[in-house]
This record gives structure tokens, sequence and C-alpha cells, in this order.
């Protein structure tokens, strides 16, 4: 089953929430204390609470709205207004695959979650945020001609395109990006930019100018179709 | 303050009756989905005159949670009366 | 099983402040999915349009009131209001992107108080919510809860130290909850806080709070800061609970004891056909 890169390992530190789309899905990922990572259903099935504004306590993600507590399994480990309780085993969330490769935190549905096969040794960038879907930023990415971006270089060249993630080099700077794709509802997507080698801080404010402005262009494509 | 229940109190056996205006089939599949939700045993489910009873075995809390949710049942289910009452085991088989 | 909204029609809704000096003449609001005026005349008298339709106004409470029908059901009564050395403090508006009947459900329940309003209203480790009392009151038909009783570091601007709380809760029309409690100051009377609760439409709403205290020594700004930042609280909840609308079918939920008073008021809402706000199939996938 696909996967979606939702962000780099290293944007979430331990004891940290996050929320993601995952196939149009409201996905909640969090890592406990000790770094295990889970990506779980965003919603509490006590009373329907988004997770994602959870706190984590040690080893478990607690609801903010009663403070029910789940385990790295999904399972309900303590009920506040019941301390006595021990919850059954049978109450628990509905868990999706998640797996770390590379930098990048990977969600799939499926049992497994198989990563794209991206190259190793990848060096994450940054993570943006687009108000235009992902399918808009790639036809604009593949669109686009060196003018609209820089000068009159060639900037980049898309040089391969898997499901949500695509290779671009760029000659005139002598290295090459992998953006990995992440849609979100209502015409916003997520990309998470890496790199084939290390970048000096120089190279990495050149990237963060030309995303700025490839998000221009894609966002008003998108203000132009509505 | 409120002081912790002993442990012994809290497994219970409780036979739950619902009386109403319902779907006998649907809130007994209902029953059975709730049951499982909550980790708990059904024994003995009969249904018939606008009425279901069923006995079921677990903590006190979740017992509770199920006559709860019995309260309001399904969408279309009109629950006029709940009735929990606890249970000693050899019980349950003289249910009619 | 009459329409949820011409149900709905019967009722009377909040939509102002008496004395609001910042009202403009002709207010525009929304109630029911319908766009409504609220228009002052110069000698002060008010009326409400909704097009070429003129609604019914009342005022109580310190607010005004409207209601689509020509012949309402009775606005129900809050006797203390009569109790001319309380404080009667209306705190403004504050819009939620939720169903109305969600604000009203989140105001019955005490269990969140050490989570959403940590150290105010609750703390941990006193998070057991002891076994209280739901009825329905047939006669006035109103859901009424009592013995409610919460451990509260500091439960009204006039608390200094931690007390048990004892409540008593009051839903008298769909969309409105009045919370009876302890008095901090005096042992013979209860503080009075309602939630008046505007329907915009069917997930969206605005609510009034409003209270009557005993309490000579706060200002009226602290009483109101309070009240807001509470409410304020239960706004992050409010908006991110999924589904949107009141579900009437717990299914996807597990509702405990605890929750007993969200449960009594979902079972009197669906009795009485009052389900502008509710969801009445159950959602097997979270939809939002």
């Amino acid at each position: 089953m696909a996967c979606t890169g939702v962000g780099f390992s290293k944007n979430l530190s331990n004891a940290r929430v996050m929320r993601a789309f995952v196939n149009g899905k409201d996905v909640v990922i969090w890592r406990s204390r000790s770094g295990k990572l889970s990506a779980w259903e965003n919603r509490c099935p006590h009373r329907g609470m988004r997770l994602s504004y959870g706190f984590v306590r040690g080893e478990a993600l607690a609801c903010m709205y009663h403070g029910w507590h789940y385990g790295v399994d999904g399972k309900c480990k303590y009920i506040p207004a019941h301390p006595n309780l021990e919850p059954p085993k049978t109450i628990q969330i509905q868990r999706y695959s998640s797996c770390e490769k590379d930098g990048v935190i990977w969600v799939s549905e499926g049992i497994e979650a198989n990563t794209p096969e991206i190259p190793a040794g990848l060096f994450p960038i940054r993570s943006m945020e687009l108000h235009c879907s992902a399918d808009v930023l790639k036809n604009t990415l593949c669109g686009l001609t060196s003018a609209s971006l820089e000068n009159d270089q060639p900037v980049f060249h898309v040089t391969d395109e898997q499901e949500d993630v695509m290779y671009i080099d760029i000659p005139k700077r002598k290295f090459a990006l992998c953006f990995i794709l992440q849609n979100f509802p209502h015409s916003r997507c997520f990309i998470h930019v890496l790199s084939e080698r290390e970048c000096a801080p120089r190279d990495k404010k050149w990237i963060s100018r030309v995303l700025e402005r490839l998000r221009r262009i894609a966002e008003n494509r998108t203000g132009e179709a509505t | 303050m409120m002081e912790p229940v002993s442990k012994n109190l809290e497994m219970a056996t409780k036979q739950i009756k619902i009386t109403g205006r319902f779907d006998d089939i649907a809130f007994r599949d209902w029953i059975f989905h709730r049951s499982a939700v909550l980790g708990l045993d059904i024994s003995s489910l009969t249904y018939g005159q606008s009425s279901i009873i069923f006995s079921a075995s677990g903590h006190s809390v979740l017992l509770d949670a199920m006559e709860i949710a019995c309260s309001l049942g399904p969408s279309d289910a009109m629950v006029e009366k709940i009735q929990a009452t606890d249970l000693e085991l050899e019980q349950i088989t003289h249910n009619d | 099983m009459m329409n949820p909204v011409e149900r709905a029609k019967q009722d009377w809704y909040p939509i102002g402040i008496v004395s609001d000096p910042r009202r403009p003449k002709r207010y525009a609001t929304r109630v029911l999915g319908k766009d409504i005026v609220l228009e002052t005349k110069e000698e002060g008298s008010l009326s409400v349009s909704c097009g070429d339709e003129s609604w019914e106004i009342t005022e109580a409470y310190d607010h005004i009131w409207t209601s689509p029908s020509q012949n309402p059901k009775p606005l129900f009564s809050i006797p203390e209001e009569n109790e001319r050395d309380r404080r009667f403090v209306p705190c403004g508006v504050v819009h939620v992107r939720c169903s109305p009947l969600r604000a009203v459900e989140n105001f019955l329940d005490i269990a969140h108080f050490p989570f959403v309003h940590t150290d105010v209203l609750g703390s941990e480790p006193h998070t057991e919510v002891a076994p209280y009392k739901v009825n329905i009151d047939e006669t006035k038909d109103e859901v009424i809860a009592t013995k409610v009783k919460f451990f509260q570091p500091q439960a009204a601007k006039s608390a200094n130290e931690g007390i048990v709380t004892e409540y008593i809760y009051r839903v008298p029309a769909p969309m409105t909850a009045i919370l009876y409690k302890t008095c901090p100051n005096r042992d013979d009377v209860l503080d009075i806080i309602s939630l008046f609760v505007q329907p915009i439409d069917e997930d969206n709403c605005a609510v009034w709070p409003w209270m009557a205290l005993y309490d000579d020594e706060s200002s009226m700004a602290d009483m109101v800061e309070f009240q807001q930042l509470i409410f304020l609280q239960d706004r992050n909840i409010l908006e991110n609970q999924i589904p949107k609308r009141l579900p009437i079918d717990p299914k996807m939920e597990i509702p405990t004891r605890a929750d007993l008073t969200s449960v009594a008021y979902r079972r009197w809402l669906k009795k009485s056909g009052a389900l502008y706000g509710a969801l009445i199939q159950p959602a097997e996938q979270s939809a939002e």
C-alpha cells in the first residue's frame, strides 16, 4: 500500500504530537518519551476529540478532553474518571503503519509501510505548506520553464516522478533535490524537501527563495482555477 | 473525599432489561457491537414484546457503561425504561 | 416525528444583550440558518425581522430573545432573577464552529475539568467522578442532574482555596443549560451560571453565558473575564470534536457513568424530537 511522507524525523521530538493527512484521512502522529513512533486515527473513541491536541505522558498519549490514556499499542490504559478500572483491551484506536527511513516519517493505511525507493543518505532541508493541491504543484513543477524562476539559466529539471516523490536536478548549482508531496484536504499540501548532499547555508537560502517563488506560482494557479 | 472502591466489589453480573419501541434484531446486533467494544460477556439474550433482556458480566464500571449506552440504543430506538439488576452467577440459568 | 427544524422553531433564542451600548441600530445575525435583523428604533423599542416576516421578541435575563414561531413555547423560568441582591452578569458572546447541542453537552460535563480547565475548575489527581443522579422532570419537561460533586482548586473568581463543589445541572430547553453551584462565600445559596445558545445553523452557534452570583468582591470585568477564559478553553474542544453534530446513536463513542448527563440530555432530545444540530445516523467513519 502506498506510503505518505508526513515530515522529517528530526522535526518530531520525543514526547511530541503532530497532525497529518494520509490518503485524505486525519491522522495523529506522536512519539513516546522513549522515542517510539505511532500513527493513529485522529479521534478519541470516548467522545470524538481530536487526539492531535493531546499530550504525551511517558509511553502514552492522553486525550485533551477527559485525559483517557492510550499506550503505543493503541489500547486504552487509563480512564481518569474511573481510576480503579483497568480498561478493557477492546477500547483501542485504529492504527496506521509507520516507519522512519532516511530521516523521513512514512505512514500508510496498510499492515506494512512500503516506503518508496528513495536513495539513502538524503539530507532533510525543510517542510513547506502550500495553498494548492499536490496535483497542481506537480503540474506546476513539470510545466515550469527556467525563465519563470531565475533569470535565463535552467533552474531545475524534473528527472523522475514516483507516486508522490519527485526528483529535481539543479544543473547550475550541481545538486539534486527530492520533493516528497503530501496532500491535504481543501486544496492544500505539504512538500518535504531533501537534498542529495549537505547544503551550505547559502544553498539553503537559495532553495528557500526558489521554493517561495514556486509556491507563489502554484498558489496563483489555484487562484485562477477557482 | 472519595474512597477507593475495593477491587472485590468491582466485578459483577447484571441483568439488563430494556423496554420501549424498537427493532429487536437491530437492537440485539447493536448490543453485541457495544459488548465487543467494552469487552463484556453477554449471555441469555432474549427479545420480544417490546423488550430485550440480557445478562452481562464484567467490571461494574463497564456494566454501567453498557447500561448507559443501551439507554440510548440505536438511532431509531425509543427506550422507555431500562433496569439493571445484580445477579448471582447461578441465577443466569433460570432466566425465561 | 416532527421535522427537527419545525421543532426548533418553537423555542426562544438569545441574539443580544438588552443594555449593549455598542449594538448597531440594525444588527444582522442568523438563527436556524435564517438571516435576521434586530432593529432598535429611535424610542428604544426592538423588533426582529426575517426578510418580510416578523419574528417574536422578548427580553429576559438581561438578554434579547427571538423566536420564528408566532406562538412559541413559554420561555423557561429562573426564579432567582428576582433575588435582587445577586449580581447579574451577561458575559457577551462567543462564536463557536460547532453544533449548538455540542455546546450544551460540553457545559454539562465535569470529567473534563482537570484537563481542559487545569488548576481552575479541576486538577489531577482529583479526576474520579463519583456517581450522581439524573432525572427528567416530566411536568416541566427538563433534565435535572443532582448530587454532582467535584474537587476544585479555584471554582470561582472569589474562591481562595480548593473545595468540593456541589453542582446541580438543569436543562430547561434544548439549547439552554443552567448550573447551580456551591457558593464559595455563603452556605445558604447557590451561584448560577447559565449558557444561552443561539443556533446560527446546525454546525455553528453563538454562546451567551450569563451569571447570577453572590459575589461582593470581584469586579464585573474580572467575573466576565474569568467566565470567558473558561469558555475559550471549551471552544478548543468544541471545534475539534468528530462528528461536528451531536450523535444520537453512541455507536462510535464510549459513554460511561461519568457521562450520564450527556447521555440523559441526548435521550431527552431524542424523545422530544429536538434534533436540530444532531446526527441521527451513526457516523461509521470519522467524517470530518
